[in-house]
């Protein structure tokens, strides 16, 4: 599975980075590690119809399975 | 670890309960900015990041604009909120390291285009609320700035990854500089100036100016509140989400203005503003293509320093020499319009953007296991 480390990027990047992983298709998860660019990515996939899987742990996992 | 399924519905209860969120908490800011010119703050500039950080860089003596000195208690009520509800809140992380020279310059840019503007984009909102109509065509240079810095991370413009710190003494340090700042307010010792005349003679008493400062830090740190995050994303993903905060001010700021007297709708003969179009717009537009180069317009960078941001904290720190460079170096506007110096400055920093852009969009960002070359 592609891995989308945008851990440490400034807002929007994370959602932006999120946003074209998506567009491209595929699965996918995306490793995230502040609480801004989860809520900016869970926003964009509730818009979105997007299925998620989330795991929380030091780092914040989204998973994307079309 | 927590772990869990959702399969996603656009829920619109819950996206309306989000944007009445933000709406009530732009409502408050608003009141609040709005109020302080009431409680003694210039007109129209109950709260200007931008401005207020150009009055703590003359308060410590660092240009000598004798009008604008004043180390405004409003900034460490933000810094210390921010960094009070982070810790409560546990988002007090300590990170940074992300090209810190040169976000340190991008905020000098930013205040020079915010000073040939004459105000931050929250300024900007609290002006139009005033009926400065000057205000309303840098929100559109505003959103062109936006667009711009857009265009440039869509192009595959980063200044890169923070690392998180193991050592969090640095997160504490731009509390302890705005603690420091209240105590040179209260204690006045010789080598700090307050002026005595000008928009820096406008002042709020001192505990209703941390209080409300306070307060506008804890709400903007738990809201993301953004002023060029908003129009962002709208521009960018048609979410509306937080733009309604950026609403929610105008409205509390229009509706308060009006109230207390200090509605002024024209062009002309406004409170610390000129009528050079062309300049009040490429002024903003300056300001959101750094914001969005930087990750947030100034008001954010101030509550990101707080909750232990180191990049944001450089961020806050080339501000506060911005605002000593653009009276040093006569690119401040003023009522009497902006000077040649404020034109050339914008054109500078608009060219040596340019480049920077250019030369950062290096496509390094993402790692992905099946692909073994670094990036796309």
């Amino acid at each position: 599975m592609f891995q989308l480390d945008v851990r440490g990027l400034d807002c929007p990047q994370p959602l932006l980075e999120f946003k074209n992983q998506y567009e491209a298709g595929g699965n996918f998860m995306a490793l995230i590690d502040s609480e801004v660019a989860k809520e900016n990515i869970l926003r964009f996939c509730k818009n979105n119809k997007i299925k998620y899987t989330i795991e929380e742990g030091e780092d914040i996992i989204i998973k994307v399975e079309c | 670890m927590k772990k869990y399924i959702i399969y996603s519905e656009k829920n619109n209860k819950e996206r309306c309960g989000l944007m009445k969120k933000l709406l009530s908490i732009g409502i408050i800011v608003g009141f609040i900015g709005a109020i302080l010119t009431k409680l003694g703050n210039p007109v129209n500039m109950g709260f200007c990041i931008a401005c207020f950080l150009r009055d703590i860089a003359g308060g410590l003596n660092m240009h000598q604009a004798g009008i604008v000195q004043y180390l405004r208690p409003e900034v460490a009520g933000l810094v210390l909120g921010a960094f009070i509800i982070a810790l409560v809140k546990n988002e007090f992380k300590v990170e940074g390291g992300s090209a810190p020279l040169l976000r340190f310059f991008i905020a000098i840019f930013m205040m020079v285009g915010a000073m040939v503007f004459l105000g931050c984009p929250l300024r900007m909102v609290l002006r139009i609320a005033g009926g400065d109509l000057n205000a309303i065509v840098g929100l559109f240079g505003f959103i062109f700035g936006i667009y711009l810095g857009l265009k440039a991370l869509k192009g595959g413009f980063t200044l890169g990854k923070a690392t998180k710190q193991e050592n969090k003494t640095s997160g504490y340090i731009m509390p302890a500089f705005f603690v420091m700042l209240l105590i040179f307010v209260v204690v006045k010792p010789e080598f700090i100036n307050f002026s005595s005349e000008g928009p820096g003679s406008f002042t709020a008493p001192i505990l209703v100016a941390l209080g409300t400062g306070l307060i506008v830090g804890i709400l903007a740190q738990r809201s993301r509140l953004c002023m060029a995050g908003g129009i962002r994303d709208v521009l960018m993903i048609k979410d509306f989400h937080m733009v309604s905060g950026f609403i929610g001010i105008l409205v509390a700021a229009l509706i308060t203005n009006i109230a207390i007297g200090k509605f002024n709708l024209g062009f002309a003969e406004q409170n610390v503003a000129h009528t050079e179009h062309i300049w009040n717009f490429l002024g903003l537009a300056l300001v959101g293509f750094c914001a969005i180069l930087l990750g947030g317009c100034p008001l954010r960078q101030l509550i990101l320093a707080g909750q232990g941001n180191l990049d944001a904290a450089t961020t806050v720190l080339g501000l506060i020499v911005g605002g000593a460079v653009v009276h040093n170096f006569g690119t401040a506007a003023s009522p009497a319009g902006v000077p040649t110096n404020g034109k050339i400055g914008v054109v500078i920093c608009f060219i040596i953007l340019a480049v920077i852009v250019f030369t950062h969009s290096k496509k390094i960002i993402v790692r992905r296991d099946k692909d073994v070359s670094i990036g796309r």
